[in-house]
C-alpha cells in the first residue's frame, strides 16, 4: 500500500539465550520447533540447529532478537558450559518429563547458573516431551512447578512434537527480560548516530554455502 | 620477531616519532583526522611508554578501547546530528525526512566500513608484535597441542568422541582441516575469522546430517575431530588473535557462537593432555586456567615464590572444584607475592642511589582485606589471576633491571 507516513522507528535489541540440559531431552527439537513456527522470519542458519535467531515483537516500538545458543549436553562436555553462557541474558534449562534423572541434572544446571552466570539472567525451566505424558510421565508437573516457583524461575511443560507451550515459553522469557537500560541506550545511540541495537550483519565467508 | 624482543629493542633506541609511522596506501581514503587517531594509537604501542610488558588482557582492552573511542569520534564529528529538537526548523515533507534518514544510514555504513579498515590497518602493522604474544601462554599451548596430535594419546581421545564410524566422513574432515593452513598467511582478525567460519560451515557440510541433528553435541564432536586432523601449528594463537583484536561490537552472534565452539573444542583437547603435561615445564592439571598460573614468568624465574605446601591440583575433580582450588592457591600466591614486593620496595628505599620507583597501580584492595580465601566468589578468581600476573610482572621487571 502506498503511504506517505514515515515508517515506525522499531528498536531491536539483541539478547543471548543459552539452552542447557542432557543430550536426549530434546533441546534442539524445541528451538527448531519455535523458530520454524515463526514462518515470516525463519531463515537457514549456517550452523545447523546449534545457533538460531528469532525476532519477537514486545510492543509496537520494540522487538527482541533472541540469539539461541545450543550447548553440548554430553557429560564429557559439562565443564565447557561456562564458555557458552558467558554474557548470556537468559537461559532455558530443559528436562524430559519421562526421565526423572534429567530433572535432577536440570536442577544442577540451575544451581550452576545461579552461582556463575551473569547476575540478573532470566532462567526458565522447561519439561519437554509433554506429548508422552499420558503413558510415560515420570516427573509430576506439580513437583517441578514448585521447585521453579521456589527458585523464581519461569516454568513450562512443552512438547516439541506438538508445539504445545513452545511459543509461550520463548515469549514469556522475552517479556521478562529487563530491556529498559538497553532501550534507553539504543534510542539515545540512534539519536547520536551510533548503531548499538544490532550487530552488523556478517559478510558471508567466501566458499561457504547455506545448505 | 617476538613482542619481548621488540619491546627490549625499542627500549634502547630513540622514541619513534609519529611521522615515522607510514600507513599503507589503503589508509588514504580515511579522513585525515581518523588517520591521525590510527597513527597515535600505533605510536602508543610501539613507544616505550609502558614500563612493563602488557598482559594479553591489557593489550586486548587497549585495542577494544581504541575501537570504541574511534567509533564515537567518527560518529560525533563526521556524521550530522538530527535537528528534531530545534523547533525553528521548518517542518519537512515525508520525502525529505526519508532522504535525510537514508543519508544518515549511508554515513553510518561508511563509518562501519572505516572501522573495519582501521582494524585491518592497525593489526597488520603490529602483527609481528601482537600475534602469539610472549606475555601469553599461546606458544606453550600450541606446542602442547602439536605434541598431542602427534602422540598415541590422540587415538584414545578420538575413540571417546562419538562420531559415526564412516571412513568417508573422516576423509572429508581431514580435507576440511587443510583449510586451517590459510590462517598462517592472514594477518587481520577479519580474514582469520572468515577462515574459522568457513571451516565451521565445511564441517557441517562434511557431516551430511539433517539440520535437526546438527546440534551443539554433534558440532563439537566433529570440530574436535577436525582439529585433531590438522598437522599444522599455532591454532590457539590464531584463535586468541581473533578473540583479542577483532572489534567486539562488530561480531555477529553467529560468529561469536562459531568462535566459542573452537574455543571449547581446543579447551577440551588441552584438558585431555595430562600425560603430556608431566613431560613439559607446565604443571599437570586438567584446567587450562592452571596453565596460565603454571606458565607465569614468576614461577619460572623465581622459585622462591613457589609454595611447597600448596596442594597439587586433583586431576579427578570437576572443573568447578578445580577452579575453587585455583582460587585458594592464587590467594596464597598473591599474599606471598605482595610480601616480596613490599620487602623489595623497603630495601630499595634504604639505598637511595638504587631507589626504584614503584610503577603501576597498587594491589587491589579487595584481595588485601579478604580474611579467608573461601570468601572469594568464583567470578573474582579471574580478577585475582589477572592482578597476580600484573604484580608478578612488576617484580620480574624490577629484578631484571638490577
Amino acid at each position: 500500500m502506498a503511504s506517505n507516513t514515515a515508517p515506525k522507528n522499531v528498536v531491536t535489541i539483541n539478547q543471548k539465550l543459552v539452552l542447557l540440559g542432557d543430550s536426549a531431552v530434546g533441546k534442539s527439537s524445541l528451538v527448531l520447533r519455535f523458530v520454524k513456527d515463526q514462518f515470516d522470519d525463519y531463515r537457514e542458519s549456517t550452523i545447523g540447529a546449534a545457533f538460531l535467531t528469532q525476532t519477537l515483537p514486545i510492543d509496537e516500538n520494540t522487538s527482541v532478537k533472541l540469539e539461541i545458543w545450543d550447548t553440548a549436553g554430553q557429560e564429557r562436555y559439562k565443564s565447557l558450559a561456562p564458555m557458552y553462557y558467558r554474557n548470556a541474558n537468559c537461559a532455558i534449562v530443559v528436562y524430559d518429563i519421562t526421565q526423572a534423572a534429567s530433572l535432577e541434572k536440570a536442577k544442577s544446571w540451575i544451581k550452576e547458573l545461579q552461582r556463575q552466570a551473569p547476575e540478573g539472567i532470566v532462567i526458565a525451566l522447561a519439561g519437554n516431551k509433554l506429548d508422552l505424558a499420558q503413558e510415560r510421565r515420570a516427573v509430576e508437573k506439580a513437583d517441578a512447578e514448585a521447585y521453579a516457583a521456589e527458585a523464581n524461575l519461569l516454568f513450562f511443560e512443552t512438547s516439541a512434537k506438538t508445539a504445545e507451550n513452545v511459543n509461550e515459553l520463548f515469549t514469556a522469557i522475552a517479556k521478562k527480560l529487563p530491556l529498559e537500560d538497553k532501550l534507553n541506550q539504543a534510542r539515545g545511540a540512534v539519536n547520536r548516530g551510533v548503531n548499538l541495537s544490532e550487530a552488523r550483519p556478517a559478510a558471508q565467508p567466501s566458499g561457504s554455502c547455506s545448505c | 620477531m617476538s613482542f619481548l624482543n621488540s619491546w627490549r629493542a625499542v627500549k634502547y633506541t630513540n622514541k619513534p616519532k609519529e611521522e615515522d609511522i607510514k600507513l599503507p596506501n589503503s589508509a588514504s581514503n580515511l579522513p585525515t583526522t581518523v588517520q591521525a587517531c590510527v597513527i597515535q594509537f600505533i605510536s602508543s604501542l610501539v613507544s616505550p611508554v609502558h614500563p612493563q610488558l602488557l598482559s594479553p588482557e591489557e593489550l586486548a582492552k587497549a585495542f577494544q578501547n581504541f575501537y570504541k573511542h574511534t567509533d564515537e569520534f567518527i560518529a560525533s564529528t563526521l556524521i550530522p546530528q538530527p535537528s528534531s529538537k530545534d523547533q525553528n526548523v521548518p517542518l519537512l515533507f515525508p520525502e525529505e525526512i526519508d532522504a535525510q534518514k537514508k543519508a544518515r544510514q549511508h554515513l553510518l555504513n561508511q563509518k562501519d566500513e572505516w572501522m573495519d579498515q582501521i582494524e585491518d590497518i592497525v593489526c597488520e602493522y603490529l602483527y609481528d608484535r601482537i600475534f602469539c604474544l610472549s606475555t601469553s601462554t599461546d606458544a606453550a599451548k600450541d606446542d602442547l597441542l602439536k605434541k598431542f596430535i602427534a602422540s598415541e594419546e590422540k587415538k584414545e581421545l578420538i575413540n571417546c568422541i562419538p562420531i559415526p564410524d564412516d571412513e568417508k566422513l573422516t576423509n572429508r574432515l581431514h580435507e576440511v582441516s587443510e583449510a586451517f593452513f590459510a590462517l598462517d598467511e592472514q594477518h587481520t582478525p577479519r580474514s582469520k575469522i572468515n577462515t574459522f567460519m568457513t571451516v565451521n560451515s565445511s564441517i557441517l557440510n562434511a557431516s551430511q546430517l539433517p539440520q535437526e541433528e546438527l546440534n551443539a553435541d554433534s558440532l563439537l564432536n566433529l570440530t574436535i575431530y577436525c582439529i585433531l586432523c590438522y598437522p599444522g601449528f599455532h591454532l590457539i594463537s590464531h584463535l586468541n588473535f581473533v578473540l583479542r583484536f577483532r572489534n567486539a561490537d562488530f561480531l555477529s552472534g553467529e560468529q561469536r557462537y562459531c568462535l566459542t565452539t573452537f574455543e571449547a573444542a581446543l579447551t577440551f583437547i588441552l584438558r585431555a593432555c595430562p600425560n603430556l603435561l608431566t613431560q613439559s615445564s607446565i604443571q599437570p592439571s586438567d584446567d587450562p586456567l592452571s596453565l596460565e598460573v603454571a606458565n607465569s614468568e614468576t614461577v619460572s624465574t623465581s622459585n622462591s615464590l613457589h609454595d611447597p605446601s600448596a596442594e597439587p591440583y586433583p586431576v579427578n575433580r570437576s572443573s568447578l572444584s578445580n577452579l575453587r582450588n585455583l582460587g585458594l592457591a592464587l590467594e596464597k600466591s598473591y599474599a606471598s607475592l605482595l610480601s616480596k614486593v613490599a620487602n623489595h620496595t623497603a630495601k630499595s628505599s634504604e639505598d637511595s642511589s638504587n631507589s626504584v620507583e614503584f610503577v603501576g597501580d597498587p594491589p587491589l584492595e579487595r584481595f588485601l582485606t579478604v580474611s579467608d580465601a573461601s570468601d572469594l566468589k568464583i567470578g573474582e578468581i579471574e580478577l585475582l589471576l589477572s592482578d597476580y600476573k600484573r604484580l608478578a610482572r612488576l617484580l620480574f621487571e624490577k629484578n631484571g633491571n638490577q
